[in-house]
């Protein structure tokens, strides 16, 4: 116990240790072999820290930049900061003298420059790709901005392909995410308030938010629970997210996770709030609800009844998810009387010759669906064939043959496979297999009785469930009757005027028809 | 939480399985004969005498009991299924369907449910009747009286009300022991036929177990489907007259048609008279929907059934002597008197067989009398079938339409 107590009493401190940083409260000194020195120091002189000593202008002053090589567009170092700063800006330096004002002023091309003085600053825009730049003499420098953005391009979403509508998907790099939404948004009300996140490694998140329309309760509530948050350094936007929702340990999704700029302009229009973090590809946004996660993007670009008769048949891929093995085994152990005559003779004569019961055959099948899934994830691409080949001839057609499971179990297994993908959202699809085994369970045990109970226990936890405040089932129930148009099914879009009522937005109004000029000549 | 969920768990493993049983352990009854034993030995020796069924099975077939002696035979049919998962070898598919698709068991006893019961001690199946789809009953079982035997039926809550009930020339066993040529089960086949009744009325349908339930706690007499078979085909050929719960006689095809036309239950069916044009010809009327409505008229404690029958169809066929032109506009008018002469002729003597002949009202008039002159019913209640239903008098007007001539003139 003893030792316990002590290891625990070791932990507790090493956050302070990491707060307390032993450099946050040092300051710039006016000389720069100090200060370059020192922050090498801070970095534990880092193989890409590089930092490079100059004359000011054609005078004696001296300079230096310092920035991390692998981090900062060194195409930019060059033209904006050391070409004027040591050639040109020499033929306009007639005075001979120059203070930080001149060189910030009229000396450096670069777009976006900062005063510092403390190297917590530095520290963090040097970290990020910045180039601090400190002068003999002076005790403040500038840290200008000179982020390289390598990475991805923008390119197709993976996870939520649809078949209208744009084909971007956010990239790692928060800039170019943050343009992909204003791109759609060209509202000055469109709100990105960057923060950073983590104690140890800090990391830019913005809130992304509609002024004027997003519920300003909503919005600092968010912004409350994840000031809250004090963490290593968070390697995803779902995962911090994950944490400040209402039910951390519910299976389903309390938020959206997605990769299309669309959807989340979409959602901001609504009313709703996004986040997103440096180096994540994909946007989180809250509040969101269970008949949300069933939309998809493709809805909105096809007639509304078409879109409906879609949406309502993707409800039933989510029952077919879940409950068909359950169902079957419930009627063929409990209740064969209610299937009609002939199907039964032909469910019971599949199932002549097959060793197991109903049940066993089913979770044997269940869970090869998903070592299959789970291996077609995993394997690389080139050799990804090989498991559909494997999983769908071989285990498929030999199980049959061999007479291991009966041929009725693969039909019910492959439509519940089929009915998975038809889930968009894919943590969703996720929670519904996972249900698949306890729902199992009770058919196993209670026939459908069970199952209609498991479905009454399901249903009354979905309607216990709030993300970020707003019941999960929503608009499913009669609070709010207007919002049934975009619900389980889409309305024509004349009909959808006002925003969600369920997101309590500040301006209603989304759609109104203008008076058409009469005199119009 | 951890006291909740471990009597949960509790509840779900404890009190689960009780019923389980896995489909291919169950054996679904398909169909029921019920025969009367000891099977009249006259008939069956004169008929087929090698066919009686060696000692050594009879001894397997005859229960001990504890009251009473044998009285029924009961047969039940379980389909035979073969694993359908292995490819068919080429013999079985193509071999005409020799070897039966079903195993027909006999137990002999004297009750329903025991016998059922004893039915477990020679098949490893469980038998599950929610799939009950036919009740053959002999006729010498039907004149004995259905309530006896069907009352395991209506009882026992695994059976369903839409199970047919057939009465069988002869024996009962006999009926399910064909071997269709188009469906799998004899059963299927038998339960299936009534489909035809929208275009054949000499079928009597809608005598499932929940009617005759119906019909016999209200003492009211009805007819029930007759099943005669060979040994591939099975035919409904007319129905049997039952008064109370005991067979009276047996009803032929025609009369059937005019007690269902009577009922207002004709959906559809075919009249034929001799031309009136030509010597010899015939003609005949596809019946396509017809209405009955009766009005009971008394006068001086005497009943007069008004029957008034509307009958419309298309001229079907013209049968001999040459080519029918249709046009002749008289043609026409003259064929729907023919044809409601017919249709009138028939019912009117049907109903008097009834009357004269088995003294039992399968019009089942008793329930319009009782609906439209209860102050009368009350008072010839107890003697309607015996006297006053056969000295009721009957007025039948029929009125038929020819809507459509077919396609050539």
């Amino acid at each position: 116990m003893g030792i316990l107590k002590k290891l625990f009493k070791q932990k507790q401190k090493t956050p302070e240790q990491f707060n307390s940083h032993a450099w946050s409260h040092l300051m710039l000194s006016g000389d720069i072999r100090d200060n370059i020195s020192r922050l090498n120091e801070i970095m534990n002189h880092s193989s890409d820290l590089k930092s490079r000593e100059f004359n000011l202008a054609g005078s004696s002053r001296r300079a230096a930049i310092l920035f991390v090589s692998t981090l900062a567009n060194e195409d930019m170092i060059q033209e904006h900061i050391l070409k004027p700063l040591i050639m040109e800006s020499a033929v306009f330096n007639t005075r001979g003298s120059m203070d930080l004002n001149d060189i910030r002023n009229s000396m450096l091309s670069a777009d976006s420059i900062q005063i510092v003085e403390s190297f917590d600053d530095i520290v963090l825009g040097v970290m990020a790709g910045d180039t601090i730049l400190t002068i003999q003499g002076y005790d403040k420098g500038i840290l200008i901005h000179t982020r390289g953005n390598q990475g991805r391009t923008v390119g197709e979403p993976a996870t939520e392909p649809s078949v209208k509508g744009p084909q971007e998907a956010f990239v790692e790099i928060l800039k170019i995410n943050i343009g992909l939404i204003r791109r759609r948004l060209l509202d000055p009300n469109l709100c990105f308030e960057m923060h950073k996140m983590g104690r140890r490694a800090k990391a830019d998140y913005v809130i992304a938010y509609m002024k004027g329309i997003a519920n300003k309760e909503l919005v600092s509530e968010i912004k409350n629970r994840l000031s809250v948050l004090d963490v290593d350094g968070q390697a995803t936007t779902a995962q911090m997210m994950r944490m400040i929702v209402d039910r951390p340990n519910s299976i389903f999704p309390l938020i959206q996770v997605t990769e299309r700029p669309d959807k989340v302009v979409s959602a901001l229009s609504e009313g709703r709030v996004a986040i997103l973090m440096n180096g994540n590809p994909e946007a989180v946004i809250a509040p969101t609800t269970l008949p949300i996660l069933m939309h998809s993007s493709d809805d909105y670009f096809e007639n509304w009844m078409i879109a409906s008769v879609i949406r309502l048949s993707r409800m039933v891929g989510v029952f077919v998810t879940a409950l068909f093995p359950a169902l079957y085994i419930a009627v063929t152990a409990f209740h064969p009387d209610m299937l009609p005559i002939n199907l039964v003779l032909s469910i019971t004569s599949s199932r002549m010759g097959v060793p197991f019961p109903a049940y066993v055959e089913a979770l044997l099948m269940v869970f090869t669906l998903e070592l299959l899934q789970e291996a077609g994830i995993r394997l690389p691409r080139v050799v990804g064939q090989t498991v559909s080949i494997v999983g769908g001839l071989v285990i498929g057609q030999a199980a049959v043959s061999a007479g291991i499971v009966s041929p009725l179990m693969v039909i019910i297994t492959s439509i519940t496979a089929v009915a998975s993908f038809t889930v968009p959202d894919y943590s969703l699809g996720l929670a519904l297999r996972f249900l698949r085994v306890p729902f199992m369970i009770l058919a196993v045990t209670l026939g459908s009785f069970g199952v209609a109970m498991g479905m009454l226990a399901g249903l009354t936890y979905l309607a216990s469930l709030k993300s970020f405040g707003l019941s999960y089932l929503e608009p499913i129930g009669t609070r709010y009757p207007s919002d049934w148009k975009d619900g389980m099914i889409r309305g024509s879009l004349w009909s959808m005027k006002k925003r969600p009522k369920e997101l309590n937005p500040e301006d209603p109004i989304r759609l109104s028809k203008r008076k058409r000029e009469k005199n119009r000549e | 939480m951890a006291v909740p969920s471990i009597l949960l768990l509790c509840i779900i493993f404890l009190s689960g399985c009780w019923d389980q049983m896995n489909i291919e352990q169950r054996g679904f009854v398909l169909g029921v004969a019920i025969d009367a034993y000891p099977p009249a030995p006259a008939k069956e020796e004169g008929k087929k005498p090698g066919e009686t069924p060696p000692e050594e099975e009879m001894e397997l077939e005859i229960m001990e009991t504890h009251t009473g002696k044998p009285l029924y035979a009961l047969t039940v049919q379980l389909p035979i299924l073969r694993k359908s998962s292995q490819p068919s070898e080429g013999g079985t598919s193509g071999g005409g369907g020799q070897d039966s698709n079903t195993w027909d068991i006999t137990q002999i006893g004297n009750s329903i449910y025991s016998m059922n019961r004893e039915l477990l001690s020679r098949t490893s199946l469980a038998l599950y009747y929610e799939h009950l789809q036919v009740i053959v009953l002999s006729d010498r079982i039907a004149r004995q009286g259905i309530a006896d035997v069907l009352d395991f039926f209506t009882r026992d809550p695994e059976m369903r009300r839409r199970v047919r009930v057939f009465i069988s020339k002869g024996e009962a066993k006999s009926v399910l022991d064909v071997t269709p040529r188009v469906e799998e089960y004899a059963s299927m086949y038998l339960s299936k036929m009534p489909i035809n009744a929208t275009r054949n009325s000499r079928m009597v349908h809608q005598t499932d177990l929940g009617e005759i339930i119906i019909a016999m706690h209200n003492d009211f007499s009805f007819i029930l489907p007759v099943a005669q078979s060979t040994k591939d085909e099975i035919k409904i050929s007319g129905a049997a007259a039952i008064k109370g719960d005991k067979m009276v006689g047996w009803v032929s095809e025609l009369e059937t048609e005019a007690v269902k036309m009577i009922q207002n239950r004709y959906l559809g069916g075919v009249v034929t008279v001799s031309s009136p044009e030509k010597e010899g010809a015939i003609e005949v009327l596809e019946v396509t929907k017809a209405k009955t409505k009766i009005t009971p008229l008394i006068k001086n404690d005497e009943i007069t059934m008004r029957i008034k029958i509307m009958a419309a169809g298309n001229y079907a066929e013209h049968v001999q002597k040459g080519v029918q032109n249709t046009r002749v506009d008289t043609l026409i008018a003259r064929l729907q008197q023919e044809f409601e002469k017919e249709i009138a002729k028939n019912c009117a003597a049907t109903i008097e067989k009834f009357q004269s002949e088995y003294k039992t009202d399968v019009f089942q008039f008793c329930q319009i009398l009782q609906a439209e002159e209860p102050a009368y019913w009350e008072k010839i209640s107890g003697d309607w079938e015996d006297h006053v239903f056969p000295g009721m008098n009957v007025e039948i007007e029929v009125d038929v339409t020819i809507n459509l001539t077919g396609s050539t003139r």
